[in-house]
């Protein structure tokens, strides 16, 4: 059992970093996109045509869906500490049980709705009309279709790690740090 | 009672449960309004808001801001600006009564106009200037409390991650509230300062005076390691004031000259761009976590009936603003006890804004008024994020309740301070009024 438990927390573990790395590249495209549609528009009078559309549903669903899962491996979330801290470690570590288990339920029911919502976009062959063509964005759903299974994959070893006590790859289990997370 | 309120306080309870036990926000968010819709309208019309409210909550154009003014907060910080902004304050204002505590104080302001969260410049800044006020025998209440205090400024100056999800939500201006942000922002800032004087004028034990004599060369030498501070004001300040840009681009420019700085200055290497690029996409996973939950719990309030709620009981009730504002007060102050500011801002929205709309109240004015009150209760205990982040940052040095009495000062400040911006509306719209369009 334990070496199934490590192939499926060693995907996890990729398709997070791939998830992490796919963000930051849309990131830094989304950035030289946005300054050179300014500069072309200051410049020459001539904006980059598709800009605000390819920005909102290329780069942003990439560096709002793929970052997910590595924040859910890293236990980086945002959390209420202050009543948890009064509690017994015991009673503390059914919640965070629980919590898992919520998260799991939650990511997972996400998932399923995401591939089918891009299963959906894809027959339909999704477009947006942007004034000098058509902007392709049926694939844009299949990136949230995704960043939505690396996170609910995360949640999935969390919580076997979390019941058997086996070891996440990388995951400090103690790190609640109330600071470091937040933007 | 009526059966939307009903239904929204009973949300609300589960809600506070899921946080006691300690369930992330952004899930908590998540079940309690699926849970919401499939109560109010069925099973079906949740799914259907589970398939297409992250997506069109996501691909925004506006939200962009948030991850460019991130990266733009990383590269500044990673980059070594914080340390020379407090080297360049000591050396200018070191020799006031409590000098060293201006400077954290006035760094603080400065390294605001490169960083968007009040949280981020806390940690930058207590890392470098809480143990040289410590070594200068300041009181260790005093040394934290200012770095927890003056953190706050990040959030109202420009780059404000903050700002940006409000006026996202409350589809606002966000060019018109990042300007709106800059003199309360620097009201806090000379308040802070006048505040520091005092107590070291009062208590000179507390804030003793910096023996070191600074040369003129010395003077004009640090101002030339701080030279990146103006080029990011006119990045991000000035191409939205101007009308250059939109904020959304003036922060995608901020985050670009940022980087460049870096590269400029030499501070780029392997091992900060690793250290920037996680930065930014933990920042950017905990955020968007958190609004993806809230764009469900959006869709529950409105399918629950709650804003005609609102609408009506605004029909029965004449609001004021002072009624507002002493709501917001209530609410945030009890709020920020012990929710971070994001979580705060989302979940208070959908309920605050039908209330400021039957109000009447500008939504400029009001986003000023919204977020100051959050950053004041990022300082009040028993949470305070701001303090958590300094205790966090210095490890044992200070006892947390030490960091709570010395930020309870700039609390009191705090009251003059949010008096001034309720009483004249124009600290908050005059600068947006000016901005070429």
């Amino acid at each position: 059992m334990t070496t199934v438990f490590g192939l499926l927390d060693r995907a996890a573990l990729w398709l997070a970093r791939i998830g992490a790395g796919g963000a930051l590249l849309a990131l830094g495209a989304m950035m030289i996109h946005i300054c050179a549609d300014a500069f072309s528009r200051w410049l020459f009078s001539a904006p980059i045509a598709g800009t605000l559309e390819i920005v909102a549903h290329y780069y942003m669903t990439a560096v709002v869906f793929l970052p997910l899962a590595l924040v859910q491996r890293a236990r980086e979330h945002i959390t209420v500490d202050v009543f948890s801290q009064l509690l017994p470690a015991s009673w503390v570590r059914v919640c965070d049980r629980i919590a898992l288990a919520l998260t799991l339920l939650l990511t997972g029911a996400f998932t399923v709705a995401a591939f089918q919502q891009a299963l959906r976009e894809t027959s339909k062959n999704a477009y947006l009309d942007v004034i000098f063509f058509d902007l392709s964005i049926w694939e844009t759903f299949w990136v949230m279709a995704a960043g939505a299974f690396f996170v609910a994959l995360a949640a999935l070893v969390g919580l076997i790690a979390e019941l058997t006590g086996w070891r996440e790859r990388g995951v400090n289990r103690d790190h609640h740090d109330l600071g470091e997370s937040h933007p | 009672m009526n059966e939307s309120l009903t239904i929204v306080l009973i949300a609300v309870g589960i809600l506070l449960v899921l946080f006691i036990i300690r369930v992330p926000i952004a899930i908590a968010l998540g079940i309690v309004s699926f849970g919401g819709i499939t109560y109010v309208r069925g099973f079906d019309a949740a799914w259907g808001a589970l398939r297409t409210a992250p997506y069109e909550f996501g691909a925004h154009w506006s939200l962009s801001a948030i991850p460019m003014f991130l990266l733009m907060g990383a590269a500044s910080f990673r980059g070594g600006l914080t340390g020379s902004l407090f080297e360049a304050m000591r050396v200018w204002f070191g020799r006031l009564p409590g000098g060293l505590a201006v400077a954290t104080n006035l760094a603080s302001a400065v390294f605001a106009a490169a960083s968007g969260s009040s949280v981020a410049s806390s940690a930058a800044m207590s890392r470098i200037a809480v143990p040289e006020m410590l070594k200068s025998n300041y009181h260790p209440s005093l040394a934290t409390g200012v770095v927890a205090a003056s953190g706050t400024l990040g959030a109202l100056i420009p780059p404000s991650i903050i700002f940006v999800i409000f006026g996202w939500y409350t589809q606002t201006s966000i060019g018109d509230l990042l300007m709106a942000g800059v003199i309360p922002g620097l009201l806090t800032a000379a308040c802070y300062t006048a505040l520091i004087l005092g107590i070291a004028i009062w208590k000179p034990e507390m804030a003793p005076r910096d023996t070191r004599l600074p040369t003129m060369s010395e003077k004009i030498r640090v101002l030339g390691s701080i030279w990146p501070v103006p080029v990011l004001i006119v990045a991000v300040i000035g191409s939205i004031y101007s009308g250059f840009a939109t904020a959304t681009e003036a922060a995608a420019l901020g985050a670009a000259a940022a980087i460049i700085l870096c590269a400029v200055r030499g501070t780029l290497t392997r091992t900060t761009a690793t250290e920037m690029a996680m930065d930014v996409i933990k920042g950017v996973g905990s955020i968007f976590f958190i609004a993806l939950g809230a764009s469900l719990l959006t869709r529950f309030l409105a399918l629950s009936g709650f804003p005609s709620y609102m609408n009506g009981l605004a029909d029965t009730i004449e609001f004021t603003p002072l009624m507002v504002i002493a709501v917001l007060v209530v609410v945030y102050l009890i709020l920020g006890a012990f929710l971070d500011p994001i979580g705060i801002m989302l979940i208070t929205l959908p309920i605050l804004l039908p209330l400021f709309k039957a109000a009447g109240l500008g939504l400029i004015w009001m986003g000023v008024i919204v977020v100051k009150m959050i950053e004041i209760g990022m300082l009040t205990p028993p949470v305070g994020l701001n303090v958590f982040v300094v205790k966090a940052s210095i490890g044992d040095a200070v006892p947390l309740g030490t960091i709570f009495k010395g930020v309870i000062w700039f609390l009191a400040a705090e009251i003059v301070i949010m008096t001034l911006l309720v009483a004249f509306p124009e600290l908050s719209l005059w600068l947006p009024s000016l901005i070429q369009r």
